[in-house]
């Protein structure tokens, strides 16, 4: 295979991708509301182009399967077959065969793939709906009236959308045509008149996340530069100076605001997976539960998103699962019989908060706290409160359900669900009424690249301390501190945490008394402790940046940053240092002995 | 034709060495893994890292790790308040800063100037050097930088953070 054919595939398999997901949710929409022409229209497109290139890459096996999909699809665009659930389950695991070919070929591109005995499915499933030819007949005039609104209707969406619609390509579509359906020959004029605005293609662009990355790196060189050059002229006599350098300020803030906003994404994908996951679950539980998405459009960084999805489906699951009670219940319960489930996302102040409201049974914290003392995680005498008890099911091997179930209910899940979330920054609450539903709230930082930080200084240098890793900061008194053996001791209302320096940790020595010192005190880790610090310089958002390969995994040390005076500064991650400490105050002594 | 220029340009590329100075003598290492040479600037040290191991810096908003070559090869600096300059490479596509003395001139040693170094059995330097290039009045130690910079010493290094 020569390289241009190569680079054609590639370039195909990340479009059919794109389309892959922007389908499925169509499908989902198509379930909720079967009547939509605009959907209908829309997926056809998609569908037809993924045929189209697909051949034209010289994918074949794929281009047979997507010509029946496209066959398939048609005929319900023809209302030769109606909406039903099981219709949109074919064209799910259709859209599924397509997904999963997609990623076979990314991995080899020159793989051959199985044909999917889904083909058959499509091809019988057609046949035995087009015997009762009434059902067409009828809906004929209905089309017709459909058709002419159309123009106006398709000009909105395409407002919608912002997409762009070159008129590609029709004559091949009008040309396969006869050779799909030869029994619909009177819908093809129809047909050539709405498949006019096909073919869309998006106004954005792909950018490989290094390049941008690299842009932000300097955009943030640039931002300390020009805090050079506002100094240096403001002890300039030159207006014009001053005056240029005041309006490259405003510039140079553009510029980082909007390169910042490079990284953010819409949420989008990872709601519609949801979509998706709530049908598959619902229906393999034999409840029904709809989905309502709100917000899909917040933005969130990139790198996030990629790690929010795990964690959501969990939550989902869960939700459907163990949240919305079986019909009988509900109907004894005196609510709808269909259960619901709102996924929704919003900005809070300076945060992104994801909500998953159920109207379920809600939790109930005597049982979680009973099962939580059978499963040895609290002891019989342990008094929560009803948040506490809650969180009992982020516990490590805690689950209520009575049977496990294939769907959520091994005890692994909504840890992990806590875990993953705690990695990112980020926080789970849960609200819940028993009897009337539950609400679990994922509250993360809008970016990985960009963190609170207090800066921290030590023996002349400085240190970064993330702000959501302190618990608080105070400055002891001597009474409030104590010599052990152990070690020394912070007092502190009642508790004695352990105390040290943040050199202890890193062997910088520091000849300050302890009494002149800031504690810094921690509570993220399993152990909350303290560590002295020669001065709190000032808090600040800093731009992360990663170590080299050769400085990756220092335990205590998360990554680095520049400082507003363009010195690189290192990243403490408290939890961590503790480890450190752990394992080497010896040795560290050691070390000094040595030198 | 064409393919035989682009030949001879790769050659030229090739054969040109950047030489810096280390204490009093002279090295040279091959002019295409040098990325930049820049003057000294703020280095943040990595605590507990060997004493060769300067620190990280800011190269325009990348943060690079310094190495300083002097005690890396442990010769004493020549002038006790040698500032230095650090010279920005590229080893296998990893950034890497290394402190020199002074950078003293970019030069092409033909074929055949360059000798396989002489068999001392003397300490820890001999790996490092793989060729001396011949000149009238001195010679110049064409260092292996993979190898002086080689990654069992970023390894050692961050054994040495977690066990330490």
């Amino acid at each position: 295979m020569d390289d241009f054919e190569r680079e054609l595939k590639i370039g195909f398999l990340v479009e059919a991708k794109q389309a892959t997901a922007d389908v499925e949710q169509c499908f989902l929409d198509l379930e909720t509301n079967p009547e939509d022409e605009d959907t209908i229209n829309k997926i056809f497109r998609l569908a037809h182009n993924l045929k189209g290139s697909s051949k034209a890459v010289g994918f074949s096996e794929l281009g047979d399967f997507t010509h029946e999909f496209e066959s398939f699809i048609l005929r319900i665009k023809n209302k030769e077959l109606k909406v039903t659930g099981k219709v949109v389950s074919i064209l799910l695991q259709g859209n599924d065969h397509i997904v999963k070919t997609l990623d076979f070929l990314s991995d080899d591109i020159n793989a051959s793939v199985q044909p999917s005995p889904l083909v058959e499915e499509m091809k019988f499933y057609s046949e035995a709906q087009n015997e009762p030819q009434e059902s067409v007949v009828e809906k004929v005039p209905e089309e017709n009236k459909d058709n002419e609104e159309k123009p106006g209707k398709a000009s909105l969406e395409l407002e919608l959308e912002k997409e762009l619609v070159p008129d590609i390509d029709h004559s091949v579509e009008l040309a396969h045509q006869p050779a799909i359906l030869p029994d619909s020959q009177s819908s093809v004029p129809v047909q050539e008149k709405k498949s006019a605005p096909s073919a869309p293609t998006d106004d954005t662009l792909r950018v490989s996340l290094q390049k941008v990355e690299n842009l932000i790196n300097y955009v943030g060189e640039m931002v300390i530069l020009q805090s050079g050059l506002k100094e240096q002229a403001l002890m300039s006599n030159s207006l014009g100076l001053k005056k240029l350098v005041q309006q490259l300020n405003k510039v140079s803030k553009e510029i980082q605001e909007t390169s910042m906003s490079l990284r953010m994404v819409p949420i989008k994908p990872v709601f519609q997976k949801m979509q998706r996951i709530v049908r598959d679950t619902s229906l393999a539980l034999g409840k029904e539960v709809g989905i309502q998405l709100m917000g899909e459009d917040t933005e969130i960084d990139k790198t996030i998103l990629e790690k929010i999805s795990d964690p959501l489906v969990h939550l989902i699951r869960n939700s459907v699962d163990h949240g919305i009670e079986i019909e009988a219940l509900r109907k004894e319960r005196k609510k709808p019989l269909k259960g619901s489930v709102i996924l929704r996302s919003f900005h809070q102040s300076g945060k992104l908060v994801i909500e998953v409201v159920d109207d379920g049974g809600g939790l109930d914290a005597e049982k979680l706290k009973k099962k939580a003392i059978e499963k040895k995680i609290i002891t019989a005498d342990t008094r929560l409160t009803e948040t506490e008890a809650f969180n009992l099911i982020f516990a490590p091997g805690f689950s209520t359900k009575e049977q496990v179930t294939d769907v959520s209910g091994r005890g692994v899940g909504m840890d992990v669900v806590k875990t993953n979330i705690l990695q990112l920054g980020g926080e789970v609450q849960i609200e819940s009424k028993l009897g009337f539903g539950s609400t679990f709230r994922i509250i993360l930082p809008l970016t990985l690249a960009i963190v609170d930080a207090m800066i921290l200084m030590y023996s002349n240098q400085k240190f970064v301390v993330p702000v959501n890793q302190v618990y608080e900061t105070v400055k002891p008194d001597k009474d409030n501190i104590r010599n052990s053996s152990l070690g020394d001791i912070l007092i502190l209302r009642e508790e004695n945490l352990p105390l040290f320096r943040l050199g202890d940790f890193f062997s910088i020595k520091n000849s300050n008394p302890i009494e002149s010192m800031i504690a810094i005190v921690v509570r993220v880790g399993t152990t909350p402790f303290a560590f002295m610090v020669d001065d709190i310089i000032g808090q600040s958002q800093v731009v992360v940046k990663q170590l080299g390969p050769e400085l990756q995994g220092i335990p205590g040390i998360s990554g680095s940053t520049i400082l507003g005076d363009g010195k690189p500064a290192l990243i403490i991650e408290p939890p961590d240092l503790l480890k450190r400490s752990r394992g080497n105050t010896s040795k560290g002594n050691h070390e000094r002995i040595q030198k | 034709m064409n393919g035989s220029i682009k030949q001879n340009n790769n050659h030229s590329d090739d054969s040109r060495y950047l030489c810096f100075m280390l204490g009093k003598e002279k090295f040279g290492i091959p002019l295409l893994q040098v990325k930049e040479v820049i003057a000294q600037t703020n280095i943040t040290a990595i605590p507990q890292a060997p004493a060769y191991f300067k620190g990280i810096m800011n190269l325009r908003g990348q943060i690079v790790s310094v190495i300083d070559l002097r005690s890396k090869l442990k010769i004493v600096s020549s002038e006790v308040n040698q500032e230095g300059a650090i010279v920005i490479l590229d080893i296998s596509g990893l950034s890497l800063g290394v402190v020199v003395d002074s950078v003293d001139s970019v030069v092409v040693y033909p074929e055949g100037v360059i000798s396989p170094p002489p068999d001392h059995d003397s300490g820890l330097k001999v790996e490092y050097i793989v060729g001396v290039a011949r000149e009238k009045d001195h010679i110049t130690l064409i260092l292996d930088l993979q190898k002086v910079l080689n990654t069992e010493d970023m390894k050692s290094l961050r054994k040495n953070q977690k066990v330490a």
